[in-house]
């Protein structure tokens, strides 16, 4: 019989010292993420397959314009329609709103995925004491927060960013040796990384910010959800109507956020210029400067009465 | 164990023990509210290497030196220090201490490994040697057999496990345990009071929380006691029992076989009463005789006097009341 000898045993390895505690809370983060889908039973192969069908469809449409230009004589009367249709359109001359319609498709998404992955992040660590084990180690509140922001942030992004960049280098590919498509394209691209900062942080700020105020995810997935559904389609809309200003669009999250998406990927059809870029930006501002104290302020290990 | 891991231990244990520095914790003047209510008045207190049980009926302020030790509450007034440097919001002196929360602080969705890795990752293990420590760890606590499961399925025991093995990941110079023992097994309650009295053997300066008196015996004899807020004792047992000299010291006396039952500690009874002052109180047993003194040393004087002149057979004298719970009652009451 085998007897082990079970006394303590300190680490004789080295250690790397100071850590970088965000990287490390975030894949941390994303593992559970992922280990949440398949505990869930969520079809998550469906689900991203169905996020990344908006960029199915323009993929399709910038091959077949390609396709079918560069091969007109085949066509015939097809190309001739083609170069005036308005989606042909959308993926040359004005290229940049495909891909703002690329985020906005995404808006149902990012809903989803904020339900789903983000309405526990700190809701749970509540509930579990989990915060008591996070900051008694060298881990402080901002890094900790950072941590989970770009937890969610990665997987907003996937459903976001990461289809808008495959198919920019689609058309990139497709437009190699074209003389200014390809300067364009690459252009568009490092435009649309700043176009999906906008749209990865202010969603992911505010599902952590609900996140900290509960403590289950289920609240916190009412609470964003309502939060968003309130401002989105319903307080917005019924005072558009009464008062027939373009202004109260400002109430809708994604508003805001798509003027400045289209601003910044230079979509000159999409965006409303009805509303002051300004009152965009102060928007996200506001909501920032009630985001940021929220979390810092609702992140701190649970402490007992005595 | 064999002898020769024994003395391996003993080796290791004592080169481990050279190593590492004493780590002295230290609370100057330390008050806390919550609102109206005082969790903790003014404690003044230096905790150092070895184990330190600190006891306390609910609502003493136990939880509340735990979280302001382990820099997860700021102190109100005063200040709390480890070998000088504040504890609170310094990244260099909380990668020093090791944690056993109360609540649990586990994802149930993770396999114990990887919880671990995880946690060995924020304490500055490399992804490649993180796994290794957490199966070393594992072992330990002994969940080896369930290091791939995840923890959702754990019992109570087995989460109590995991959260020490989360504490000692990175080799703490201070081992904080709050209610370590809740929800062990016997076998594993022996094991853990076992590895906690190996750390304070090594020089780990280890401050356990518990109500549980027994528990807190069996780890150490140095405890401090809190009582609404305040430190109401500090030291040994045998120590604290001494300075509580109005209470009268309860001690059985075993008496031989002889005569009828009772004769015998009746007869040494009448021994005990002749002398003036020395018996506060007695009552006879079959067997035994129970006496309250205030003289102790007197009395032991006395009864080895006895043992010499062989007129009462006296087996066994065992005092009653210098264990915890007699010292805890004294001192709450």
């Amino acid at each position: 019989m085998v007897i082990h000898d079970r006394s303590y045993a300190r680490w004789n390895g080295s250690r790397e010292g100071p850590v970088n505690a965000v990287a490390v809370i975030l894949q941390a983060g994303m593992r559970r993420g992922v280990a949440t889908l398949f505990r869930r039973k969520i079809p998550a192969v469906l689900l991203i397959l169905t996020a990344f069908g908006p960029f199915v469809f323009f993929l399709i449409a910038i091959y077949g314009r390609y396709y079918v230009l560069n091969n007109a004589a085949n066509f015939g009367g097809l190309a001739e329609e083609m170069r005036g249709s308005e989606l042909a359109q959308m993926t040359t001359a004005n290229g940049e709103t495909v891909y703002t319609y690329m985020f906005v498709f995404q808006w149902a998404f990012v809903l989803v995925t904020c339900v789903l992955l983000g309405s526990g992040l700190v809701a749970e660590d509540r509930r579990a004491n989990a915060l008591e084990l996070y900051l008694a180690r060298p881990v402080t509140v901002r890094q900790y927060l950072l941590g989970k922001l770009a937890t969610i942030g990665s997987f907003i992004a996937m459903v976001t960013v990461l289809p808008t960049m495959i198919l920019l280098l689609a058309a990139l590919s497709l437009s190699w040796g074209e003389p200014g498509e390809a300067a364009r394209v690459l252009g568009l691209m490092a435009r649309t990384v700043a176009a999906g900062a906008v749209w990865v942080a202010v969603p992911s700020m505010l599902i952590v910010t609900a996140s900290c105020l509960t403590e289950r995810a289920r609240n916190a997935a009412i609470l964003w959800l309502g939060v968003v559904v309130m401002l989105e389609f319903v307080i917005s809309n019924i005072l558009l109507e009464i008062f027939d200003e373009q202004s109260f669009l400002l109430l809708q999250p994604s508003f805001s956020i798509r003027q400045i998406m289209t601003w910044i990927l230079g979509d000159t059809v999409d965006f409303n210029a009805a509303v002051p870029l300004w009152q965009s930006v102060a928007v996200l501002l506001a909501w920032a400067a009630f985001c940021i104290p929220t979390m810092l302020r609702r992140v701190k290990p649970v402490e007992v009465v005595a | 164990m064999s002898s020769v891991q024994e003395a391996r231990a003993a080796a290791g244990a004592a080169q481990r023990g050279a190593q590492r520095p004493a780590a002295i914790l230290r609370l100057q003047k330390v008050s806390r509210w919550y609102g109206d209510v005082l969790a903790l008045d003014a404690v003044d207190l230096s905790i150092g290497p070895g184990v330190t049980g600190l006891l306390g009926p609910n609502g003493a302020g136990k939880s509340t030196m735990i979280r302001l030790v382990t820099g997860l509450a700021t102190p109100g007034d005063g200040q709390v220090t480890l070998d000088g440097q504040l504890v609170r919001n310094n990244l260099d002196v909380l990668a020093r201490i090791g944690y056993v929360p109360d609540g649990d602080g586990l994802y149930d969705e993770l396999p114990a490994r990887r919880f671990l890795a995880d946690q060995a990752r924020l304490r500055g293990f490399s992804s490649a040697d993180a796994p290794r420590r957490a199966s070393e760890v594992l072992e330990r606590v002994g969940l080896t057999q369930a290091a791939d499961r995840r923890t959702g399925g754990f019992s109570k025991g087995m989460r109590q496990r995991l959260k020490l093995a989360q504490a000692l990941l990175h080799d703490p110079d201070v081992l904080v345990l709050d209610e370590p023992l809740t929800g062990l097994d016997p076998v594993m309650r022996r094991d853990f009071i076992r590895i906690v009295r190996e750390l304070g053997d090594e020089g780990v300066t280890v401050l356990v929380s518990s109500h549980v008196l027994h528990e807190i015996e069996a780890m150490t004899n140095g405890i401090v006691l809190l009582h609404h807020g305040q430190v109401l004792a500090e030291g040994t047992v045998p120590h604290i029992r001494d300075l509580l000299d109005k209470y009268a010291r309860r001690i059985r006396l075993t008496t031989g076989p002889g005569g009828a039952p009772g004769a015998a500690p009746r007869a040494l009874a009448k021994e005990l009463l002749g002398h003036d002052g020395l018996i506060s109180a007695l009552s006879v047993e079959e067997n035994a005789l129970v006496v309250e003194t205030l003289g102790p040393d007197r009395m032991c004087t006395l009864l080895q006097g006895l043992a010499a002149d062989g007129r009462h057979n006296v087996l066994a004298v065992e005092p009653l009341d210098e264990d915890l719970a007699s010292v805890f009652a004294y001192l709450v009451d």
